[in-house]
């Protein structure tokens, strides 16, 4: 069976509805209303993922929204 | 009736039947039945003597005669009971016609023979020939007593193996009810076995002990059973049930002993679920021949497998509301974000959390930016993103109608995997999401849940793109009517007023509000020039609408509904038509419909002063404001009602027009009488003697 960890939606979807947050875990733990533990696992999973950005260490670490990169393609390439 | 009474009425028919007291008793020679007494005794006493004399009881093995004292006999014969408990059949007394004589000499002279003489006529005096008949008699006695407790043994077996059964069904849907517990069941009820399992299948062909009732479970659990090896892979082949006996010398058994397993017996027993192995049911026994019975171990396979298909539903059940509610969630989050990007995040975000991708893109077209496609990426390098996004492109956007729908897999030039999912809605493209993924069998399962999410985030991005459209279209055909109003007032008369009938009349055909609002640009939108305008309308429906148009200009011919309907609408307001377009209007049924939905309109509109002396001199005042103020009909229609209380929406309703056409009357009306706001303006009106009825 594949991942499909619904927690890990739900964080992926907050910072998604609040891309400018800029929180610890225990913050995001506190608004989620989920266990600090449990929530840690998941920050270090999405910031693997290079969803999110840690900046800093141990439970003083602020983690926020990386947007994905945006690469532009002229559309003459593609009618060429 | 129970085996006792079937055993007493059995002795007691035989008691007869050989004239002898007969009786079971146990080791201890406690009673175990009544004592059945010959035809004409009664002696409690005498048989008390004769039980307690025999000697030796617990050594005799098979029927035999055995004498009390010397020349006084008894029959003994063992039975082994349903409980295995030894027990045994005793008749007598009898004694041999020629030591008759003898033996009442015997019990005058000994004192321990003292009871039996004095009841020596309870004493069946017999030939040699008559005490072997009784012998044989006696014989068949046992041997039906001895089947009546075996045939006791097959019923306990069978109602232990109904309750069991009974146990196991009645449990199944029970939360703390699993495969262990039942395997556990098993063993315990076949004492022989020193230990049960099963081996699950897993991918192709695996298949993992993940059951195991017997020692060295710990051992034991989570080893692999490969195709054709050893015992159980030959079940796998050749999907029958198997047994081997006598098995501790072959080496086959060497891979148990690793894992202190030392059967000298083993059985095998696929566990299928339609026409697939969905497991193995195995046992073995320390002895050397156990009979396994196959038709206990294949009604237990048979009921693992309903308990395999019965969880593999319910993960299966937990799994899709799993996929559901997380969906509902993802969708509500996209509705919410009102920006086409942020739906892009989502998509890639998620492609990636759901199948654990190694990177996820999006290239989509910018509704802005009409000769460009963008990339949005996480995880991939920006060496491939290039490359990559060109052949999406090529692939995906050539063709402007969308053909496909569902996801496929491509390969990258690296050998990467991705599974590529186009985002559309109502057969438009608006991007593909692609992800970057192990194998195509873990894409499988969620290609459903990828789909479902390729259409929301078509839907979401559609409406936020329709919003941004109609919004920039509302602004534009604003900024196109109050230029017609300055530079051509009469055009812009027809303009109003063909809006006016289009409200109305499109309501009295069903017109939903897209097209009625694509009909009431094109109003204002037909006194301009084509190619400026196609490029500066975004809105699908009044491009679209725009351009059946021009093309009816050009071919003096009308082949769509909306525009012959804007054609009828334009003659009524005197716009000049081609003369076949006219012709061809005219013969038009809508055409019909329109004069009569009009004259019915004019004839409610001339009713209603009628009877009414006061809307004669209210017609005058009207007038004479119409004029000073330079008003139009319509201008002073919605000035009316504003005088009447009515805000924007009210007054759109009740002249059957559009909130953003009541919005350009309100400005006209403001700047023609020179004021600010609504207010000011119904002061200045009530100033210059105008009174709304």
């Amino acid at each position: 069976m594949l991942q499909f960890n619904p927690l890990k939606v739900e964080c992926t979807l907050f910072f998604e509805e609040n891309p400018y947050t800029l929180e610890t875990a225990e913050g995001l733990a506190l608004r989620l209303g989920r266990k600090t533990a449990e929530l840690v696992l998941i920050l270090e999973h999405l910031v693997t993922d290079s969803i999110l950005e840690k900046i800093g260490d141990g439970e003083q670490a602020i983690y926020r929204y990386v947007q994905p990169d945006n690469f532009q393609i002229p559309r003459e390439f593609i009618w060429e | 009736m129970g085996v006792e009474k079937t055993l007493q009425n059995l002795q007691d028919g035989y008691a007869h039947l050989l004239d002898l007291m007969v009786v079971l008793v146990d080791e201890k020679r406690l009673l175990k039945t009544k004592i059945s007494y010959p035809k004409n005794g009664n002696e409690e006493f005498l048989a008390q003597q004769m039980i307690a004399s025999i000697p030796a009881l617990t050594k005799i093995k098979s029927t035999i005669y055995v004498d009390v004292l010397p020349g006084l006999k008894v029959l003994a014969a063992p039975i082994i009971t349903n409980s295995q408990e030894r027990l045994y059949l005793i008749g007598g007394m009898l004694v041999e016609d020629e030591i008759f004589d003898a033996l009442k000499k015997y019990l005058q002279e000994h004192k321990e023979g003292a009871v039996f003489l004095h009841n020596l006529q309870s004493v069946k005096v017999v030939s040699n020939d008559e005490k072997a008949r009784i012998l044989a008699t006696f014989q068949q006695l046992s041997s039906s007593i001895q089947s009546l407790y075996q045939n006791q043994v097959y019923v306990d077996a069978f109602q232990n193996k109904i309750l069991n059964a009974k146990w196991a069904v009645e449990n199944i849907t029970d939360e703390r009810f699993n495969l262990d517990v039942l395997i556990q069941q098993f063993k315990n009820l076949n004492p022989d076995l020193s230990f049960v399992g099963i081996a699950v299948h897993k991918e192709e062909e695996r298949y993992l002990i993940q059951h195991f009732a017997g020692q060295s479970m710990d051992r034991v659990l989570g080893i692999e059973v490969a195709l054709g090896e050893g015992f159980l892979g030959q079940v796998i082949m050749t999907e029958e049930y198997s047994y081997w006996t006598h098995i501790q010398e072959d080496p086959r058994l060497v891979t148990y002993r690793k894992y202190g397993l030392s059967p000298r017996s083993l059985f095998c027993q696929p566990i299928k679920v339609g026409n697939q192995t969905k497991g193995l049911l195995f046992g073995g026994s320390e002895k050397e021949e156990e009979l396994f019975d196959p038709v206990d171990i294949s009604i237990l396979a048979s009921f693992i497998g309903v308990f395999m298909v019965q969880q593999s539903l319910k993960e299966s059940s937990n799994h899709h509301f799993l996929q559901l509610s997380t969906f509902n969630e993802i969708f509500s989050v996209m509705t919410k974000v009102n920006n086409v990007k942020r739906v892009l995040y989502i998509l890639i975000d998620m492609g990636m959390n759901i199948l654990s991708g190694s990177f996820a893109s999006v290239l989509f077209k910018e509704i802005q930016v009409q000769n460009k496609l963008s990339l949005l990426s996480r995880g991939m390098k920006n060496e491939q993103l290039s490359q990559y996004g060109r052949d999406l492109g090529k692939r995906h956007f050539s063709n402007k109608l969308v053909e496909k729908t569902e996801g496929m897999f491509h390969e990258l030039t690296n050998g990467e995997l991705v599974y590529e999912m186009p985002i559309t809605f109502r057969s438009e493209l608006f991007g593909v999401l692609s992800i970057g993924i192990r194998s195509k069998d873990e894409v499988k399962p969620y290609i459903p849940f990828l789909s479902s999410l390729g259409i929301a985030g078509g839907i979401s991005i559609y409406l936020l793109q329709k919003e941004l459209t109609q919004q920039s279209d509302e602004k534009l055909v604003n900024l196109l009517t109050r230029l017609l109003e300055k530079n051509e007032s009469e055009k812009y008369e027809r303009s109003v007023e063909a809006r006016r009938l289009i409200a109305g009349f499109a309501k009295e055909i069903g017109l939903d509000s897209n097209e009625i609002s694509a009909l009431e640009n094109a109003c204002t939108l037909i006194y301009y020039e084509q190619e400026m305008l196609l490029d500066a309308i975004s809105d699908k429906e009044t491009m679209e609408l725009m351009q059946h148009y021009y093309r009816a200009q050009e071919w003096k011919k009308v082949k769509n509904d909306l525009v012959m309907l804007l054609f009828i609408i334009l003659d009524r307001v005197g716009e000049k038509i081609a003369q076949p377009i006219k012709q061809q209007l005219q013969n038009d049924p809508l055409y019909k419909t329109f004069v009569e939905w009009e004259e019915r309109n004019y004839m409610a509109e001339i009713e209603i002063p009628f009877g009414q002396e006061n809307d004669m001199e209210l017609g005058a005042e009207q007038e004479e404001i119409k004029k000073k103020l330079n008003l139009s009909n319509r201008e002073m229609e919605v000035l009316h009602q504003v005088l009447k209380g009515l805000n924007n929406r009210e007054i759109a309703q009740s002249l059957f027009i559009s909130d953003h056409t009541v919005k350009n009357h309100m400005t006209n009306i403001l700047q023609k009488l020179g004021v600010t706001d609504r207010s000011q303006a119904i002061a200045k009106v009530y100033q210059m003697g105008y009174t709304p009825q």
